[in-house]
């Protein structure tokens, strides 16, 4: 496999007694690109993360992080090794301090980057001796954001890490993790709830759907192919004559993805009054993409 | 010097981009010749991928209206050599030409090795200004 | 040792500290006690037997005061101060709950580049270390303090009943880790202290279980009266205890966050 992907997978699952979490999800980050992983609630995508850093076994399938296998202990120490992690769950552990949680977790990593610490120490607000144990949902967020990004790592795997932040710490942290992409090449692979937010940084995106991978492209590549075509007739529209088309009167409404010239040319043949081509956003995209959510 | 592209719209980001700096280089904001903010600095203050911002400044140099001068950064290109007008004059001197090729029977592969061979010739022989 | 190595212990040492000193500080005020309240006849102690000793062999053995000591100390407060110690320390272990759900801090540990092996190793092993320091130290006090009663319990004697101790707590120990990895996190607790609770009292009342029982061992009687310590015993207890130290090890290995 590639050096120049920094997360591959191949049919990746993972089987929880009965049920696929995860069911044969291939995906393919490019290094140094910042990927936006979404889906439902249930999809699979904290599941997919926990794989990814060996928190969770493998039922299935194989994956790769920084080109080493994430179903091998050792091979899968050294990706955390070098891998910065945000959990879906941000607590903290035992009552100590944030400073010297940030000095326990700096042993760690010989990478570690002690400018970088500093600086978001200052940028996120957080008192360096506030109990870690007990801090608020959005400080807990930015700890977590902070101690991945000091690390030093090559990559960067974030389970909603704006989970809970204002909009001024949103920005914040996004402009961080910019920051640490365009300086070391780190890539960035999140999940995140929040569309503009991945719309906005992300250059790539995953979406997750029961399990499955629906898309894995470039962002501008993904949003050159899909359109939103809006087709008038004269009279009713013919019948099953576009597939997923939601039908409203005499105007029918359909997303169509890499095949918009074909439906133009059908829609003049069956003598279409107007036909309405036009861009569509990230969001658009995964509600489209997303129809087997959680209901 | 730029505001912050809209993701959500239309048009996508890197070419948000590209227009803002045409627009600054003729609103006289960019003077030929000067030195544009680097990718990471652009990137850092829209909060934007620094990969589309290298995308943007890439097209911009393919279209010559900046040039990037190695361990230096990226430059206005000087007046009067609007690479963007050039390559506009060029192009349908080199459409009649591929059509006459294609007249004459040459398959796309072998148009491509004619024309990078006459590359290297150009290389070897003096520019004509 | 490593930057990382030592955060690893200090790590498991934050875990257990407050329950190690809560442990510590009774033992050792309890090795006071023994000699703050040393009776001038005790011979009418123990009339219902110690917890491995029977009444019969209490009323054989209660004329001296150096039995006095033995009874009191390693008999009852060690034994029992050490086996809810043991309990409490592994009921702080690195697997908080079962698959499905991660306490706090659990997720943290995971992300480190650190194998689950060496995690669960190193929170084991201060848990013994802690273990012995709360054997070792008040056993200590409880020998240099004979003296103020007229008795006499060299420290030699005390260390070696403080292996045999050690040596039981240790099973115990074992198992409660064993049991906290399988369960969650409060049934563990409760069933530890139980199982514990249970087995002291079936030892108490049956004569016949008491040759074997993990308290016995503890109690140290073959030392006491004959200078034999029981290597057989103690070689069982180790080995009882590194399989399910071992076991759980695995199990931490093997399971999913």
């Amino acid at each position: 496999m590639s050096s120049d992907l920094a997360i591959e997978t191949h049919e990746l699952r993972k089987r929880f007694g009965a049920k696929d979490a995860v069911s044969g999800l291939t995906l393919a980050v490019p290094r140094g690109s910042i990927c936006g992983f979404l889906g439902s609630n249930g999809a699979g995508k904290t599941t997919t993360l926990k794989m990814l850093m060996g928190m969770t076994k493998v039922s299935g399938g194989e994956g790769r992080a920084l080109g080493l296998q994430i179903a091998d202990a050792r091979q899968s120490t050294e990706i955390r090794r070098r891998t910065g992690f945000v959990s879906e769950d941000k607590r903290f552990p035992w009552s100590i301090t944030v400073g010297e949680l940030l000095r326990f977790t700096r042993a760690f990593y010989p990478g570690w980057r002690p400018a970088l610490a500093e600086r978001y120490l200052n940028a996120f607000r957080l008192p360096p001796r506030a109990s870690a144990g007990r801090l608020s949902k959005g400080l807990r967020s930015r700890l977590a954001l902070l101690l991945a990004l000091a690390r030093g790592a090559e990559l960067l795997l974030l389970d909603e890490p704006t989970e809970g932040l204002d909009p001024s710490m949103i920005e914040e942290a996004l402009q961080a993790l910019v920051s640490l992409v365009a300086e070391q090449g780190t890539t960035v692979f999140f999940s995140s709830h929040q569309l503009a937010n991945v719309e906005q940084i992300a250059d790539h995106v995953c979406i997750i759907d029961q399990g499955r991978a629906v898309v894995s492209d470039s962002l501008d590549e993904l949003k050159a192919r899909y359109r939103r075509v809006r087709l008038v007739f004269e009279g009713d529209p013919p019948p099953g004559g576009f597939e997923g088309a939601r039908r409203d009167g005499r105007t029918l409404s359909l997303l169509a993805s890499r095949n918009v010239d074909e439906i133009v040319a059908r829609a003049k043949a069956m003598k279409a009054r107007s036909v309405d081509v036009q861009p569509v956003t990230l969001k658009d995209i995964f509600l489209e993409c997303s129809k087997g959510a959680s209901s | 010097m730029f505001f912050p592209p809209n993701p959500s719209s239309g048009v996508p980001v890197y070419r948000q981009l590209i227009e803002q700096i045409r627009h600054a280089i003729e609103t006289g904001a960019l003077r030929a010749g000067e030195q544009l903010p680097g990718t990471r600095k652009v990137a850092e203050d829209l909060v934007m991928n620094p990969n589309t911002v290298a995308k943007a400044y890439q097209e911009l140099e393919h279209q010559g209206v900046i040039e990037m001068r190695k361990g230096l950064g990226a430059f206005v290109a000087p007046e009067g050599r609007k690479g963007g007008d050039l390559v506009q004059k060029a192009q349908p001197v080199l459409r009649a030409a591929m059509d006459r090729m294609v007249g004459i029977g040459l398959s796309e592969e072998q148009m491509r090795r004619l024309f990078e061979s006459e590359v290297i010739r150009l290389r070897q022989e003096p520019r004509r200004e | 040792m490593s930057a990382a190595d030592k955060v690893l212990w200090y790590k498991a040492w934050t875990e257990t500290r407050s329950f190690f000193r809560l442990g510590l500080t009774f033992l050792m005020a309890s090795a006071l006690a023994l000699y703050v309240g040393y009776p001038d006849d005790y011979s009418k102690h123990f009339p219902n037997g110690a917890i491995a000793v029977s009444a019969e062999q209490v009323r054989a053995l209660l004329h001296d005061g150096k039995a006095y000591i033995w009874l009191s100390w390693f008999g009852t407060s060690l034994l029992l101060g050490l086996s809810f110690l043991a309990l409490a320390l592994a009921s702080t272990g690195l697997v908080r709950s079962p698959e499905g759900g991660a306490s706090p801090g659990v997720t943290y540990a995971l992300s480190m580049p650190v194998s689950r092996r060496k995690l669960a190793g190193v929170r084991v092993a201060t848990g013994f270390l802690e273990l012995a320091t709360a054997a070792i130290l008040p056993s200590v006090l409880v020998c240099l303090l004979a003296p103020t009663q007229g008795q006499s319990f060299p420290i030699r004697d005390g260390m070696a009943h403080v292996l045999l101790a050690m040596s039981g707590v240790s099973s115990l120990y074992g198992l409660f880790v064993f049991i906290s990895t399988v369960l969650g996190e409060l049934s563990k607790a409760v069933l530890g202290g139980a199982v514990l609770f249970l087995y002291g009292m079936f030892t108490f009342l049956t004569n016949g279980v008491r040759r074997f029982s993990v308290f016995r061992l503890m109690t140290g009687d073959t030392y006491f009266l004959r200078g034999e310590i029981p290597w057989l015993g103690v070689l069982a207890c180790v080995a009882f205890t590194a399989g399910l130290v071992y076991a759980s090890v695995r199990l931490v290995e093997r399971r999913d966050f």
